[in-house]
């Protein structure tokens, strides 16, 4: 779930589009824009763009993810990522799926807390983080490396 | 290596606009108003203008208008958010070479920087090879050459002074006549004034 | 087969009712509890489960099989995109009906595989559109993007009337196709006249269709 991608090119920057400006977008937008890549940052409220950084340099939309015409706004079609971070699963994927079906982006990853659908919306092309598995895994290698007696 | 400036009000975009044509190894400097460009433009015109239309004072079709009246010769790319083809079109009729809309991606800049500059500096490379035809006397070739860039860059000062360079050995007053067009577009033609200079110095003897 | 109705208040209990009516198993899965304990009362036959329908952990409980009808009504086009996508994927369903409610989104769903979809702001835009183009106007092959094709009537007053089809000053990207003229087809050629009563076909890019009819009707 790493993005070495991110920062392969070198001679020029990627164009990103995030869906979602709370904490984990605004920091990935953060980041991302201070390695030279062009960013967009989408959220419905306009509030929500408080949390970037003086340094972010890259583009703001208020727009709802859930709506085509705000893909569009934000040139979804030439991404060459697209981020979907919305609090909310089904936006996520929603707007993951249309990315990387209808504007075939290259790469496409979305942010789902339920681990019951990764598989079948990994069958479209598209790479989903699942904090509640991530963090399921970290306690399990904490633990492993605590006790270590599973069998 | 080009000299870029960047104007937009908003910092972020002038970073990002920075960012990706330091990156192509251009050098880029940037303002957050149209009057601040302007100033550092009379000092030293750019070989490239990216501008946003919305500026606070002055907004960017009236510096384009003045970059326009001034027979500035570099080539203007505008970036802006408008997408009023009203907007475009009468950006477009004061000479500017492309429109970018944003949100940009960074081929969209970096597309839009080479067709604008490299065209002027197509221009720059036929100049050479005209002039080494004039040298090695082969003037049909060089006439040729010339005729076409009158029509590929009309509003450009170069072609008038090849003509006059051209024209200089057998007709020293069509010679004047180009070289005062050439000086027309551009007052601050070096090459065309001296060789202005040179006529006139030549009919005195 | 049952019919499993997914979200969707007033839409959810007319449809279930006519449904039970004619003698369907019907399921409406809904979140609010509230709403769900009306919905018992007033549909005896039916099965309410609460719940979020667009979950699969949700609807797994519910004994779904591929030759039932499954039906997305929430007002969120992103719930019914991920319940109609689980329903054909994880269920077998062929064709899970969604409704959308921004009509941009319907060639989206298409794209993922939901090929039926219903829009009531289509359906209520397009309604609204005829009638704002006058009663004399009919939209022969409704909501087809390419192209569209009137039957016009002419009236005494149409400004079209006495002209000859050469003088018309409708767009390039239109034509006129037929006349029917006392229910007989007249192929119209340059020459020919319009005359009061005549049901002109016409074709046309749907975006010139106003200035179509505004120079065949007038002011529309």
């Amino acid at each position: 779930m790493t993005m070495p991608v991110l920062n392969k090119k070198k001679s020029k920057g990627l164009y990103i589009v995030i869906f979602g400006c709370g904490r984990l977008g605004s920091g990935i937008a953060n980041w991302l824009s201070s390695k030279g890549n062009s960013v967009v940052v989408v959220d419905r409220r306009e509030e929500a763009f408080s949390s970037l950084s003086f340094e972010f340099t890259g583009f703001t939309i208020i727009g709802d993810a859930t709506e085509l015409d705000t893909l569009e706004t934000a040139k979804v079609e030439k991404a060459d990522v697209v981020l979907a971070l919305t609090p909310d699963d089904n936006t996520n994927i929603m707007t993951a799926l249309i990315s990387k079906e209808y504007f075939e982006v290259p790469r496409v990853i979305a942010r789902v807390y339920d681990p019951n659908n990764i598989d079948m919306f990994s069958e479209f092309g598209v790479e989903i983080i699942c904090p509640t598995l991530l963090a399921v895994k970290e306690i399990q290698n904490t633990l492993g490396f605590i006790g270590g007696d599973e069998g | 290596m080009a000299k870029i400036y960047v104007i937009d009000d908003e910092s972020s975009i002038r970073r990002l606009i920075k960012m990706i044509m330091e990156e192509q190894k251009h050098e880029v400097t940037t303002f957050a108003t149209a009057e601040e460009g302007l100033k550092v433009i009379e000092k030293e015109p750019p070989d490239l203008l990216f501008t946003d239309l919305g500026l606070p004072e002055m907004n960017g079709l009236e510096l384009i208008k003045i970059v326009e009246e001034r027979l500035y010769s570099f080539p203007i790319v505008v970036v802006s958010e408008i997408t009023i083809a009203e907007a475009i079109i009468e950006a477009f009729k004061h000479g500017i070479c492309d429109f970018i809309t944003k949100p940009f991606t960074p081929t969209e800049i970096i597309e839009s920087f080479e067709k604008c500059y490299m065209s002027t500096d197509t221009l720059l490379k036929k100049k050479k090879e005209v002039i080494s035809f004039v040298e090695a006397g082969k003037n049909l070739q060089a006439s040729k050459l010339v005729s076409r860039l009158f029509a590929n860059f009309p509003n450009s000062p170069v072609p008038h002074y090849l003509f006059a360079l051209l024209a200089f050995s057998w007709n020293k007053e069509l010679a004047k006549r180009h070289l005062k067009a050439a000086l027309a577009l551009d007052p601050d033609y070096k090459e065309a004034r001296e060789l202005l200079i040179k006529i006139d110095s030549g009919d005195e003897n | 087969m049952k019919v499993f109705l997914i979200g969707g208040r007033n839409i959810a209990y007319h449809l279930a009712r006519r449904l039970l009516n004619k003698g369907y198993q019907v399921v409406l899965v809904n979140k609010d509890e509230k709403l769900n304990e009306g919905l018992a009362k007033r549909l005896k036959k039916a099965i309410i489960i609460t719940g979020d329908g667009s979950k699969r952990h949700v609807l797994e409980q519910l004994e779904i099989t591929s030759k039932d009808l499954f039906v997305a009504l929430t007002p969120n086009d992103q719930d019914n995109l991920v319940a109609s996508l689980i329903a054909k994927r994880v269920f077998g369903i062929e064709n899970p009906l969604a409704l959308i409610n921004d009509p941009d989104n319907e060639a989206a769903f298409k794209k993922l595989g939901i090929g039926t979809t219903v829009s009531p702001t289509n359906i209520l835009a397009q309604a609204i559109e005829e009638r704002i183009f006058k009663e004399q106007i009919t939209n022969l092959i409704p909501s087809f993007e390419q192209i569209a094709v009137f039957q016009i009537e002419m009236e005494e007053q149409s400004p079209a009337v006495g002209k000859r089809v050469m003088e018309l000053a409708i767009p390039r990207e239109s034509v006129i196709g037929a006349i029917i003229r006392a229910g007989e087809a007249i192929i119209p050629r340059g020459d020919t006249i319009i005359k009061s009563g005549d049901k002109l076909i016409v074709l046309s890019k749907p975006t010139v269709q106003s200035s179509v009819f505004e120079s065949l009707l007038g002011e529309v």
